[in-house]
């Protein structure tokens, strides 16, 4: 198993672990937001979709937790390995430093990727456990836990829904670094499809941050009620 | 001082075999007993130093640079020769032998030129395995071209920047053989003289240029690759570094130094633009391939270049030597541009110019193709002059480039002091009074890969080498004079920089000893020199101090040795009465204004000999005897 | 034209360091930058002052030596040119410049404005050749290579090692110089028996010399003065994964 850690301690191996974990973690985020979108499809059908997920077989729900787990402590262990060796590099810092290509997206990752984790345990807090801003447990008509009813009355407080917009913004520019960056690291990099790599795919990471912010405004303008 | 040039007796085409396998061995067991010493680590030294320390000897190379992939042979721009006949063109090792032979204007010896040749082939071999990305045809085979006036095309090329491609390949087996442990690599180490035990080079003095620690080391061999002296004209094409300190501390040593007036001025290089300028650009000598060289018929015409009708344009190379035209030799068209320019039709700041001008092969051929073959120029070009030269002609004068001359070496590159070898540009050995493009790169390597590996073991074997400390006596004293020189730099603390003495030491040499020399001049020249030096020693200014790194200290030092080593090229001008290659002597011209040698009274190559501070140097011949090569008026009409 | 010059002066890699202010007067607008910081020297050394320290040698952008950050930017960041490269008149009268030298952990300061580079030998070292001993070789010709694939190599060969991808990166990375040599080896047939070993010991080199990561913001490529495109680095990234998971070598000797 020694080369595996040679590979792991190496910059390269702790990139290519970011990499993979961001693509699954991408994935992961898809199929969330596209769940949460039933809450344009009304009470039952988003209610009847929570409690599927609860009731997964084969203990697949826990199964998938430990996953997201695994892949966002991969993620996060990485990517602050990776950033404490890249400050050491440089103890020295340039007085006049100026950038000449480097993105907007492509600095501030570590920062945009610390404060999408700050705002990740606030929405576990908020949905999952349901200890902060929660406003009482709720059933609708079938006896079925009503998220719906929850998640509507927890985004008709502007301030949770303003935070969940910017930190959707957060994200998406996290993920327009990200999702054009992990082709270079996994070594990908084709003058054939370098526009798919740099501007396509960022794009989708937007497309489906754009989709979970709407979910909020949805709700304050009413359209979601 | 006795010029014993070792070559070996025989056919011409069999001498280097022959030699080689007269030549004694050591056995591999035995080699890391034997210590090289390997100075300087352009392609030459890098080679070397690669070659013997895969064979197994001790190695040490030393570098003034930060890292030894610095060396000025990375600017070589053009490309190198080799006998491969690739392009069923009628090359041949012979044709190239005699090209170079007669590109030196019959002043260079038959068996090391011959030698030249035959491993030229090799040289190819071993860079493509090395991982050198020469230019390729779509077959995947290797591509050529023809250069420098050579009517076969027998160039092998990379880019514009072979000199970098041939220097990244040697660099690159140095640096194995220094992660092997074979090689001991001394970068930012300036050596600055040779130790000498018994007359036999045992060794050398270094500074380390960032400590300033001055140490010893010592060896049964030292080599040295340290490169020309064209900077002594302090404007050359030379890097800033380039000096002449080790040749010429080898020479007051003791080591004969060989036909120092031999200098090679570039045809086309970017002008001068003004006294800030500290060195001068070469434009590769490929453009001459499509652009065409003028000058306005009318002198003064000070009319933009587009304005000048055809017929008061004088294609002056076309004109003198229809059948090269543009492509003439370099030291015949730089002299050529430098009369139109004396004759007052030059062009630009100072009259110090000529055109080379692409306006109708990019008619001919289009902008793309044009684009396509010089582009990374055109672009330099235009970075340097902020000129286009799609639009208007390049602006180009001669400037000092190569050195012929250095230290005399025999056939085994030995120069006259036992043990101490000299290789590449820093020996005389191989281009004559002439060299023809594409071949520095090919001499360099080829003395370094090839000559000194297998001559080098000879030595090591037939001598008994006495053991020598640190202790000894004349290690101690070279040491201590070393030392005693730094610290006068450092105690004269007058008011003139060291390149200030360096620009005037240089004017007055590119004046009196470039492009065209006269007895009056020259002993003007001789006359000055020694003016300049004593200011030198009582007006110059080294600020800091000799315990850290301080370019000035440097500087100093190599500046020092410029303006004597000036004088012995004025020296060696003004003995050789005739003219020759890019020596050029206006009292020895044909009618026409064309060289004229003088065969009986200079076929020889002049070694002068050290004999004191202050004396006149000793002036030696050594013969040159054509076995093979009918001796003619080298012509190019 | 006239110039405000504030220039970094370390005395020595122990010393901490300050920027100095400096003026150049009189400079041409044909000069390059060197020949400017030439001309402030030349005063310098008259009045017996310390002269500014730089790295410098061929002065027409191949040796790699010239190393500067010239108002935050490697070499002054105009496109495909070094500092000595780099002439003055793309600088206005009365413009203040503020010089650095290249700032990593792994290139220490040796005096003002001059680093100590070293770190990119020992990576060569590791790894940066074809273990091809003098003589013994195949023809030239013996081994046919598609012209797109040697342009490639040449591509990635023409690094001159400067350093300036180094200095530019936000993580002082030095992938973009290990990615060009990997890269020409790897496109070139002579590269191939060696090109897993290669990439597994120069990339255990360049981290142990203290270089930071790629966070692929490309700002070596923008900087570097032979452009060398960052698809070496993709290239060094596929070889590096492809090594650590199939190649014997891969696995440490016990």
């Amino acid at each position: 198993m020694a080369w595996i850690v040679r590979l792991l301690k190496s910059s390269l191996g702790a990139k290519y672990v970011m990499a993979i974990t961001g693509i699954g973690l991408y994935l992961f985020l898809v199929g969330h937001v596209a769940g949460n979108l039933l809450l344009y499809f009304g009470q039952d059908a988003m209610n009847a979709y929570a409690l599927g997920l609860r009731h997964l077989p084969y203990g697949l729900l826990w199964i998938a937790r430990i996953g997201l787990v695994i892949f966002f402590g991969s993620h996060i262990t990485a990517a602050t390995y990776l950033t404490l060796g890249n400050q050491a590099a440089r103890p020295v810092a340039y007085q006049s430093k100026r950038f000449m290509k480097a993105s907007f997206a492509s600095r501030t990752m570590p920062m945009s990727g610390f404060i999408v984790f700050l705002f990740l345990l606030y929405h576990l807090a908020h949905y999952t456990w349901r200890v902060v801003a929660f406003t009482g447990e709720r059933v609708d008509s079938l006896g079925r836990d009503d998220v719906y009813s929850m998640v509507v009355a927890g985004f008709q407080q502007p301030l949770i829904s303003g935070l969940y917009i910017v930190a959707m913004l957060v994200l998406g520019v996290h993920l327009h670094h990200g999702l054009s960056s992990l082709f270079q690291t996994l070594g990908l990099n084709n003058a054939r499809y370098n526009t798919f790599f740099r501007r396509v795919f960022p794009l989708l990471g937007w497309v489906v941050v754009l989709a979970a912010a709407s979910i909020p405004l949805s709700v304050m303008s009413g359209c979601i009620r | 001082m006795k010029l014993d040039a070792k070559i070996p007796s025989g056919p011409l085409a069999e001498k280097w075999d022959k030699h080689k396998f007269e030549s004694k061995l050591v056995n591999p067991a035995n080699r890391r007993k034997y210590r090289v010493i390997v100075v300087g680590s352009g392609l030459a030294g890098a080679s070397a130093a690669a070659t013997l320390g895969e064979q197994g000897y001790d190695v040490s190379c030393f570098c003034f640079q930060d890292s030894p992939r610095r060396a000025h042979s990375i600017a070589a721009q053009g490309g190198i020769n080799a006998a491969k006949n690739y392009r069923n063109d009628g090359d041949s090792v012979y044709r190239l032998f005699y090209d170079t032979i007669k590109g030196g204007d019959f002043r260079s010896r038959e068996a090391n030129v011959y030698r030249l040749a035959q491993v030229s082939v090799n040289i190819i071999d071993q860079c493509v395995a090395q991982g050198v990305p020469f230019a390729r045809e779509y077959g995947g085979l290797l591509d050529n071209r023809s250069f420098g006036g050579a009517q076969v095309s027998r160039t092998f090329y990379a880019r514009g920047q072979t000199g970098q491609q041939l220097l990244l390949g040697a660099y690159s087996a140095l640096e194995r053989q220094i992660g092997l442990k074979q090689v001991k690599m001394f970068p930012r180490t300036e050596m600055l003289d040779v130790v000498l035990v018994n007359g036999v080079a045992r060794g050398i003095v270094v500074r380390n240029l960032v400590t300033g620690e001055i140490s010893t080391h010592l060896a049964e061999a030292v080599v040295l690759a340290t490169g020309g002296y064209g900077n002594v004209f302090y404007l050359s094409t030379n890097a800033k570094g380039c000096n002449v300190t080790a040749t010429h501390r080898a020479w007051r040593r003791g080591a004969g130094f060989g036909n120092p007036c031999f200098t090679q001025i570039h045809p086309t290089c970017i002008p001068v633009s003004g006294d800030h300028q500290s060195k001068l650009t070469l434009m590769s000598e490929s453009l001459r391939n499509d652009g065409r060289v003028w000058a306005p018929k009318k002198s003064g015409d000070k009319r933009a270049p587009h304005e000048i009708p055809d017929d008061e344009r004088d294609y002056f190379l076309e004109r003198k030597y229809p059948s090269f035209g543009n492509l003439s030799p370099r030291d015949i068209s730089s002299r050529a541009a430098k009369e139109v320019c004396d004759a007052g039709n030059g062009v630009g700041p100072g009259g110090k110019g000529v055109y080379l001008d692409f306006r109708d092969s990019i008619k001919r051929l289009g902008m793309q193709t044009i684009a396509a073959r010089y582009g990374n120029l055109f672009q330099m070009y235009e970075k340097i002059t902020a000129e286009n030269p799609y639009e208007v002609p390049m602006r180009i004068y001669p400037a000092v480039h190569y050195t012929m001359g250095g230290l005399w070496v025999d056939y085994n590159l030995m120069s006259t002091i036992p043990g101490l070898y000299v290789l590449g540009e820093a020996n005389f050995s191989d281009h004559g009074a002439n060299r023809l493009g594409a071949s520095a790169l090919m001499q360099g390597l080829a003395d370094g890969y090839f000559v000194l590996p297998a001559t080098i073991s000879d030595y090591f074997a037939k001598t008994g080498f006495e053991k020598v400390d640190l202790d000894k006596p004349e290690v101690k004293a070279t040491v201590s004079e070393v030392q005693d020189r730094l610290n006068k730099f450092l105690n004269i603390k007058g008011k003139r920089s060291a390149d200030s003495f360096h620009r005037e030491v240089g004017l007055l040499t590119w004046e009196n000893c470039g492009m065209a020399r006269n007895r009056k001049g020259l002993e003007a020249m001789l006359a000055k020199i020694p003016q300049i030096r004593e200011e030198f020693w009582s007006n110059l200014s080294v600020p800091g101090s000799g315990a850290e790194l301080n370019q000035e200290l440097e500087k100093a030092g190599r500046v020092a040795d410029f303006i004597e080593h000036a004088e012995l090229m004025a020296l060696d001008a003004l003995a050789r009465e005739e003219s020759c290659g890019g020596h050029f002597r206006e009292e020895h011209q044909t009618p026409d204004g064309e060289a004229q040698r003088d065969d009986d009274k200079f076929l020889h190559a002049a070694v002068w000999e050290y004999t004191g501070t202050g004396k006149t140097p000793v002036r030696h011949t050594e013969p040159l005897i054509y076995e093979n090569i009918k001796l003619a008026t080298r012509s190019y009409k | 034209m006239d110039l405000t010059l504030h220039v970094w002066r370390q005395k020595n890699g122990k010393d901490s360091g300050r920027l100095a202010t400096y003026k150049a007067k009189n400079v041409s607008p044909d000069s390059s930058f060197l020949e400017m910081l030439d001309i402030v020297n030349q005063e310098l050394i008259e009045k017996g002052e310390d002269a500014i320290a730089f790295d410098h040698d061929c002065r027409e952008g191949i040796c790699g030596s010239c190393s500067m950050v010239i108002n935050g930017k490697a070499h002054g960041g105009q496109k495909g040119t070094t500092a000595c490269q780099l002439h003055m008149r793309s600088f206005k009268d009365g413009d203040e410049i503020v010089i650095e030298p290249w700032r990593a952990k792994a290139f220490p300061v040796v005096k003002d404005l001059v680093v100590d580079r070293g770190a990119f030998d020992r990576i060569i070292q590791s790894g940066g050749f074809v273990s091809v001993s003098t003589g013994g070789v195949p023809d030239a010709n013996a081994t046919p290579v598609a012209k797109t694939s040697a342009d490639f190599a040449m591509d990635a060969a023409e690094c001159i090692g400067c350093g300036a991808c180094v200095a530019s990166c936000k993580n002082a990375s030095a992938m973009l110089f290990v990615g060009a040599k990997v890269s020409h080896f790897a496109n070139l047939p002579q590269g191939q028996p060696e090109r897993m070993r290669r990439v597994l010991n120069m990339v255990e080199q360049m981290d142990a010399e203290g270089f930071g990561n790629c966070t692929n913001q490309f700002e070596c490529e923008a900087a570097c003065p032979k452009q060398i495109s960052v698809r070496v680095i993709a290239q060094m990234n596929r070889d590096y994964l492809k090594a650590s998971l199939t190649h014997e070598e891969a696995v440490p000797k016990t």
